[in-house]
């Protein structure tokens, strides 16, 4: 698709640019097709898997066979997402391709490990890291980065901390969104790993809150970690916050001021509830950086970790209808406090 | 859309590519998102935030009150919980006789009535231990709130509506068919949910087309639309794979509900969003029945056409709607 004239007389207008517009291409695929054809390429991508499976069944009765065949299966993807990008058929056969590879690998990684977890993750992590970089292809991206995040989550929770997970992504989702007008030239890898960190942030939150316990009740939680991983959550929450304002230059300002110490204290009345930091985080940043879709995603994280408030078993219901009383009064006695100072605030589309 | 007639990502990523190509300074990007509008201005901030306290905080308060009927407190006697929740109640429709049920505060206040309606029939069933089933209070609780969704002129009341009545049927059907069960048969459960969200969407359209703003929209039709393809995706599946559906009726309903699909979000109206959905509801069934046809004695050369078959099915779909998405931004 071709960019927008409109924009370009806006920015040169704006003296931001200046003579003719570039002819340049933008992939104008909106979220919910490129989501369409992520589902597709794994669909395949399993029966692939399962196709090697049955022809070559010693690939995956040996760890080394599985490795390599991944490697090779995913290098040949990159070549041709490298040499027949815009041939649509060969793209969709590259990504499938590529996900049945990664596929492989994690079944060799797996079939090799046989004491501790943590190091096959971590190995699989830098995997992961390093195709969101080789493969070319803006869903493989997605994938890649959301992959990545959750093989780190998972040799979080082999050592028993898990609960520093969802603010350590929220930290690291918000320092890259923060920056994206750093990361610009790079915006083709940045765009689609923000965007797989996100996803990753909302699944490993909704795993805490309603599977963990449950999945793996051999891993013995440290202590510590849960507060933590509140503390994490909470520096997410109000390093963010303090950015923004100072983005919009009103850091220092009544205003700014009255903000943080709104953020301050609802991070201190989320502190209990695992994710719930993290989540707020991922929908201001993105809300900030101008994406809907992953603003919404942040919304369903609250969502869930108003799930984990219901079945967490270490607190009565009685301590936990209070907490999401006083949360909400909160939140509502700030509502109030904008629509004093702003009276229209909220109302109608914005 | 923006003012610039183009989705917000994709002024985004006009302005990233001019930065690769050398024409807009990585300096002056910030400055460049914002002229287009891609990054929020304070308006809409201010907007947004009000919103997100007033909703996240009822939504709050009511889950509040929920777990603390939850918890059948011993020491607080029964006509202390009955006050509690029936204030709650009270409290939340005197704020919508206030302000009025088109303001911001009155919307999110009649919107935790209706959660506390379900909070009190809890409580109800609860203290005077009635015995009723689960499906009863959710039906219940959505034939109480009907007033006030027709009142507050809201879709989420509506979305809150048509989900009560989805678990009601959903665990009425799964503890006991009873008479129903001739009309939905053995795969009972998927069949209701099917005919519930197809009912619910056609009378949603309908409703929209009189010009009702709680349906018009588009967001609200979408969620609705999404539990009807994903019950209809469902059901064809298991017509397919799990039991054989000896006279073919599942897949001709589910052929009519693509085609009735295609014609209101395609001919009549475009809604890529819908459409997408269609298509990847089609690309799942067709993996399924390929899976059924193609699966023999040569397993590998099987799973591997069948690979191919939805790497061309998603190829051809992903095709169709960018073409469809070309067409209205001419």
């Amino acid at each position: 698709m071709n960019n927008s004239p409109n924009l370009w007389a806006k920015l040169e207008s704006a003296a931001l640019v200046e003579g003719e517009m570039p002819a340049t291409q933008i992939d104008a695929t909106p979220w919910y097709v490129r989501a369409m054809i992520g589902i597709g390429g794994w669909l395949a991508a399993l029966f692939l898997i399962a196709s090697i499976g049955a022809g070559l069944a010693f690939v995956m009765r040996s760890a080394a066979a599985a490795i390599a065949s991944g490697a090779v299966i995913c290098a040949v993807a990159a070549l041709l997402l490298w040499i027949k990008r815009e041939q649509a058929f060969l793209a969709q056969f590259a990504l499938a391709l590529a996900i049945a590879g990664q596929g492989l690998l994690a079944w060799g990684i797996a079939e090799r490990v046989h004491v501790s977890l943590a190091p096959a993750f971590l190995t699989f992590a830098a995997l992961e890291l390093a195709l969101v970089v080789v493969i070319a292809h803006p869903v493989h991206r997605v994938w890649s980065a959301f992959l990545c995040v959750v093989a780190i989550a998972a040799a979080l929770f082999d050592w028993g901390v898990s609960p520093l997970m969802p603010g350590i992504v929220a930290i690291a989702f918000a320092a890259i969104v923060l920056n994206e007008a750093r990361l610009a030239r790079y915006a083709a890898v940045v765009q689609p790993a923000t965007a797989g960190i996100a996803l990753a942030l909302v699944v490993i939150t909704a795993v805490l809150a309603y599977g963990v316990p449950d999945l793996l009740s051999s891993v013995r939680e440290s202590k510590g970690a849960a507060n933590v991983g509140a503390a994490l959550g909470a520096i997410a929450l109000i390093g963010s916050t303090v950015a923004l304002l100072r983005r919009h230059g009103i850091a220092a300002s009544r205003i700014g001021w009255a903000g943080i110490a709104g953020i301050v204290a609802l991070a201190a009345a989320a502190w209990r509830v695992p994710g719930l930091a993290a989540a707020i985080t991922l929908m201001l940043v993105a809300f900030g950086a101008g994406r809907p879709a992953l603003t919404g995603l942040g919304i369903a994280g609250v969502g869930f970790t108003l799930g984990f408030a219901y079945y967490a078993l270490q607190w009565t219901l009685l301590a936990k209808s209070g907490a999401l009383v006083v949360t909400g009064a909160i939140l509502i006695t700030a509502g109030l406090a904008l629509r004093w100072r702003w009276p229209a605030a909220g109302e109608g589309d914005a | 859309m923006t003012s610039e007639g183009m989705p917000m990502a994709d002024l985004r990523s006009s302005i990233f590519a001019w930065v690769e190509a050398g024409a807009l300074p990585v300096a002056a990007v910030p400055e460049a998102l914002r002229v287009a509008g891609v990054t929020p201005s304070a308006a809409a901030w201010l907007h947004f935030l009000t919103r997100v306290a007033f909703g996240l905080g009822a939504l709050l308060v009511a889950a509040g009150v929920i777990h603390f009927v939850a918890f059948n407190w011993q020491a607080l006697p029964r006509w202390g919980k009955f006050a509690l929740v029936e204030a709650a109640i009270v409290v939340a429709i005197g704020i919508v006789l206030r302000v009025g049920p088109d303001n911001l505060v009155g919307r999110v206040a009649l919107i935790a009535a209706a959660l506390f309606t379900g909070a009190l029939l809890a409580l109800v069933g609860q203290v005077y231990q009635t015995g009723a089933d689960a499906w009863q209070l959710f039906a219940l609780w959505a034939v109480a709130i009907v007033p006030w969704a027709i009142a507050g002129r809201d879709p989420i009341l509506w979305l809150l509506l048509l989900a009560l009545v989805n678990a009601a049927c959903e665990i009425y059907l799964a503890t006991f068919r009873g008479a129903f069960s001739i009309l939905f048969g053995s795969r009972g459960v998927l069949r209701a949910l099917f005919v519930v969200n197809a009912v619910a969407l056609l009378a949603w359209e309908v409703l929209a087309s009189f010009g009702l703003r709680e349906f018009a929209a588009s967001w609200g039709r979408r969620v609705v639309a999404t539990a009807c393809g994903i019950a209809a995706t469902a059901l064809a599946v298991s017509a397919i794979s799990l039991y054989r559906d000896e006279n073919g009726v599942t897949l001709v309903v589910y052929a009519i509900w693509a085609l009735v699909s295609f014609w209101a979000y395609r001919i009549r109206r475009v809604d890529l969003f819908a459409l997408a959905g269609l298509v990847l509801s089609l690309i799942v069934v067709i993996g399924a029945w390929s899976a059924r046809s193609l699966l023999s004695d040569e397993r590998a050369a099987g799973l591997l056409l069948i690979a191919l078959v939805l790497i061309g099915c998603t190829t051809a779909g992903a095709w169709w709607l960018r073409r469809v998405a070309g067409t209205l931004q001419r």
